[in-house]
């Protein structure tokens, strides 16, 4: 090939390569399914290759997951959904009563507070506290409904995201291979070592995080139950996807399980049984679920995750936080094979023999 | 006759024809169907045209490469060697992380299976039967070339 048709050839993949870029940039708003259904079937695909091991064809496989897990989805549905609105309209009905609760809590607490320090008299302490909570509270529980509607679309829930999680959940592994396969064959180990790894860093750990997650989630709302504390399901479940955050999550079930528990027994035996029950969620999680699921660890230091975390915050909101680690983790895989191959590289030419 | 049509519709006969391939291969000798299996899962399947080259001398090596059809020649300075189909090589790239020692190219059109080797110490690590058992044959093979 000449040099001047290597170069025209390669200006076309690029001028091609942005065209798709603005192409998906200008139907960024019907990319979301796609991009869930993607995370999805991803999730999924190591369950495909456990039952690909029982030498059955892939459509097969695919086929015997679906309905697995349509069946369960829709049996937990119709466990869940009644429950949940049930809980939903109980939080609207008793929020008013919670709300008096905290105001005269509060009243009492600024008295004490403004006898001890007469300085704070000049701030309206109260007012500032009650008003920041009523606005966040109600603008919290509000939103509830319509952030789930935005998110989803019925169709996109229903029809859409099942389907395409379906068909590329058949055929994703055979396009991706030949994409690698498009490369040319002298970089292709590093492709493979590339596509590998971040696929074996990230994986492990969302699959893992999510597995936690669900245990801790689901372990709250039996034990919260058991207990006898209201709104069980909303809590364990704000408590399951809190705990995707690192250090930070398992705090915010516990934090919100104790608000709603001492509001309604107001006892000190409550806030102690149910720190004990968390204390005891978070130990079964850390020495059995963890060490199981999670095999290897991400080897970042925690100055590193909480810096990741909070960039990833300050850049994409939630799912930032959940998705700050993982990626962190990539980079520094990806770094540390650059670094290896430029090593292995210099080496050889450092002890070559002279001649 | 209903047999057949239940084992063509239901059964993978590429990865049935994968297995039949590695249990020839004297790496994976000693190995269960299901070690097999497993392993046949991770297996990367690359072609190559005519005198296309695999890898070059001082490149990085991260893959063990299994020749299942085609000629593949291996060169080192002018000694060289050709490997027919069943065959294998750059076997040392499972066990440490090091560079390519010699040249390859195919010599007809060719088709690989490229096994990458984190993913295989991976299994290892879940399946430690296996990683005994081609651990074992690894260091048989490098005992008979001494």
């Amino acid at each position: 090939m000449t040099e001047s048709l290597k170069n025209r050839l390669l200006l076309l993949l690029i001028l091609a390569f942005i065209a798709t870029c603005l192409f998906l940039y200008l139907s960024r708003a019907i990319l979301t399914p796609f991009i869930v259904a993607a995370f999805i079937s991803y999730l999924l695909s190591p369950l495909v290759v456990k039952l690909e091991s029982y030498c059955l064809r892939r459509w097969v496989c695919v086929t015997i997951i679906a309905v697995v897990l349509i069946s369960a989805l829709i049996g937990l549905l119709f466990i869940l959904i009644p429950l949940l609105i049930s809980e939903y309209d109980k939080l609207q009905e008793s929020f008013p009563q919670y709300y008096e609760y905290i105001s005269n809590y509060l009243i009492i607490f600024k008295n004490k507070l403004e006898n001890s320090l007469p300085i704070l008299k000049r701030y309206d302490l109260y007012n500032m506290i009650l008003i920041k909570i009523k606005g966040f509270v109600i603008l919290g529980t509000q939103k509830i409904p319509d952030y789930l509607v935005n998110i989803f679309s019925v169709f996109s829930a229903t029809v859409l995201v099942p389907m395409l999680v379906l068909f590329m959940l058949f055929g994703a592994n055979k396009s991706i291979n030949s994409l690698i396969s498009i490369f040319p064959s002298k970089h292709i180990e590093t492709i493979l070592s590339v596509v590998y790894e971040i696929d074996m860093v990230f994986g492990r750990f969302i699959r893992g995080q999510l597995i936690e997650a669900s245990f801790v989630g689901i372990m709250s709302i039996i034990c919260l139950s058991i207990i006898g504390i209201n709104f069980a399901l909303i809590i364990g479940t704000i408590a399951g996807i809190a705990n995707l955050i690192p250090y930070l999550g398992p705090f915010v079930g516990l934090f919100i399980a104790l608000l709603v528990g001492t509001f309604q027994f107001h006892t000190v035996g409550i806030v102690i049984k149910i720190i004990v029950t968390y204390a005891i969620i978070q130990f079964l999680d850390n020495n059995f679920v963890q060490p199981l699921v999670v095999g290897r660890n991400v080897n970042l230091g925690p100055v590193t995750m909480v810096f990741a975390m909070l960039s990833g915050a300050q850049i994409f909101g939630f799912l930032g936080i959940v998705f700050a680690v993982p990626v962190a983790a990539i980079i520094k895989t990806i770094f540390i094979m650059i670094v290896q191959k430029y090593k292995l590289m210099s080496a050889p030419m450092l002890n070559m023999p002279k001649e | 006759m209903l047999k057949r049509l239940l084992y063509f519709l239901f059964v993978d006969d590429v990865l049935k024809k994968d297995i039949v391939l590695l249990k020839k291969i004297s790496l994976f000798s000693g190995l269960s169907k299901r070690s097999l299996i497993k392993i046949a899962l991770l297996i990367f399947k690359k072609k190559y045209v005519q005198y296309e080259k695999i890898y070059e001398e001082n490149k990085e090596a991260n893959v063990l490469y299994i020749l299942k059809d085609g000629q593949v020649r291996l060169t080192e300075k002018k000694s060289s060697k050709i490997l027919e189909s069943g065959d294998f090589f750059e076997e040392i790239s499972l066990i440490e992380n090091c560079t390519h020692k010699h040249d390859a190219s195919a010599l007809k059109d060719s088709e690989l299976y490229l096994i990458y080797r984190t993913k295989l110490l991976d299994l290892f690590e879940s399946d430690n039967k296996i990683g005994l058992e081609i651990m074992k044959n690894l260091a048989s093979i490098f005992a008979k070339k001494l």
